[in-house]
């Protein structure tokens, strides 16, 4: 019986130390312990803690301390994406009076979760503290597993559009925000499906939307000029072509 | 019963058989080593090597350890409507690692991943986290102790990149 049991002993530390081969070696004393240090598992969950927090400027702030912190946050992002599938945009405009809330939830994109965004976030040098009375509008949108940095620029850049769309020029809030992510979606329409459901957008009709349109399109080129967004795709928009999506 | 832990500096443990089972790896090397709770021959006569973690280090494991003993088991809430991950930690828990400076929090870190100590593991990340947030890149390179090897250039597009998201 004893050869046995010691047999199993042997075999239990070469197990064991193949184990210690693959993990890192912390037990150096002599050596300050760094971030290199740092087990994948631990950035891992570090970095989903950090999102808890809805501050992308940690994003930066991190990708920005060495090139390695900035392949960390990078592979952070891929792997997140791709283990988290689909992203959702819901895009609310509440009918507040003194505050405009715009929720988007990226669901997956690390750092990117900008719940409680507002306004002043997103707009580049204008003005802080406005005003907007939006009536109540909710948008989901499902994108592909794998939006990119550029599809989220669209959608902040709707924002954008839409609330100087209501400030410059009196659309009211539903049609500024409908109208611009028309606009932006004609953009992208070949990687979103929309989807929209909302009571309140009852008297909000296509041809109230088209009329508006079909005066605007001027209108998206200034503001894309102004929002430093490509003229171009807004310049060869055929506003009609909106009725061809699955919009209402 | 108790359970004899070694660790990389040859320095011997003793240690409740509940505090040994918290660590995932020193329950598997254990059942491994036909070691039982109720065998206690077999707890005696066998000790589990833990040549990654160093004494300093195995002792706050084992602080920890024995305060959370009793605990239930406790779920994250994960994957809420915007994918996050919460964790609280304790207060005793924000106190005991409160003192420790970014390098032992790496060792512990270190130990907590390698042993598989769940809670202590998210304890030490929850905690990281909270000193990372809010900090500009230098202040954050200064915690770790790294040099920035960016170039102006690289730093610049990364700011462009990213403009969107800061004042």
């Amino acid at each position: 019986v004893q050869p046995e049991g010691e047999m199993n002993i042997i075999e239990t530390q070469k197990t064991h130390n193949e184990v210690v081969l693959e993990s890192h070696d912390l037990a150096n004393d002599s050596e300050y312990p760094s971030w290199e240090s740092l087990p994948w598992p631990a950035l891992d969950r570090i970095f989903s803690y950090l999102r808890t927090y809805t501050e992308c400027e940690d994003l930066t702030n991190l990708a920005m301390v060495s090139t390695r912190f900035r392949a960390e946050v990078k592979e952070f992002m891929r792997y997140s994406r791709n283990r988290a599938g689909l992203y959702g945009v819901e895009i609310r405009a509440t009918n507040g009076g003194l505050e405009l809330t715009l929720e988007l939830i990226l669901t997956n994109l690390p750092f990117y979760d900008l719940h409680d965004l507002d306004w002043d976030r997103c707009h580049r040098g204008g003005k802080r503290s406005k005003v907007y009375d939006f009536s109540t509008l909710e948008v989901t949108l499902k994108g592909p597993e794998d939006p990119g940095f550029e599809q989220m620029t669209v959608l902040l850049s709707t924002i954008f559009c839409s609330a100087r769309i209501h400030e410059l020029y009196g659309v009211d809030g539903v049609s500024a925000a409908y109208l611009s992510m028309c606009a932006q979606l004609l953009r992208a329409s070949t990687f979103y499906e929309l989807s929209m459901s909302d009571p309140h957008l009852d008297d909000v009709t296509a041809p109230s939307i088209i009329a508006i349109a079909s005066r605007a399109d001027k209108i998206c080129v200034r503001l894309a000029e102004e929002a430093n967004l490509s003229v171009a795709p807004l310049l060869s928009l055929n506003w009609t072509r909106w009725q061809l999506l699955p919009l209402i | 019963p108790n359970v004899k832990l070694v660790t990389s500096d040859n320095e011997e443990f003793v240690v409740d058989f509940r505090i040994a089972k918290m660590s995932v790896t020193v329950s598997r090397l254990m059942e491994a080593m036909n070691m039982s709770e109720t065998d206690d021959a077999s707890l005696l006569s066998n000790s589990i090597p833990l040549p990654n973690v160093t004494k300093a280090v195995m002792a706050r494991v084992i602080e920890w350890c024995e305060k959370h003993k009793n605990d239930e088991p406790k779920e994250e809430k994960e994957n809420d409507k915007r994918g996050r991950t919460t964790h609280v930690v304790s207060d005793w828990d924000k106190e005991f690692l409160k003192n420790d400076e970014f390098g032992r929090l790496c060792q512990l870190m270190g130990a907590a991943n390698y042993l598989e100590i769940k809670g202590l593991f998210n304890d030490i990340s929850q905690t990281i986290a909270n000193m990372i947030h809010g900090k500009k890149s230098d202040e954050i390179a200064e915690m770790f102790n790294i040099h920035c090897d960016l170039t102006e250039a690289e730093k610049k597009e990364i700011r462009k990149k990213t403009a969107w998201c800061e004042d």
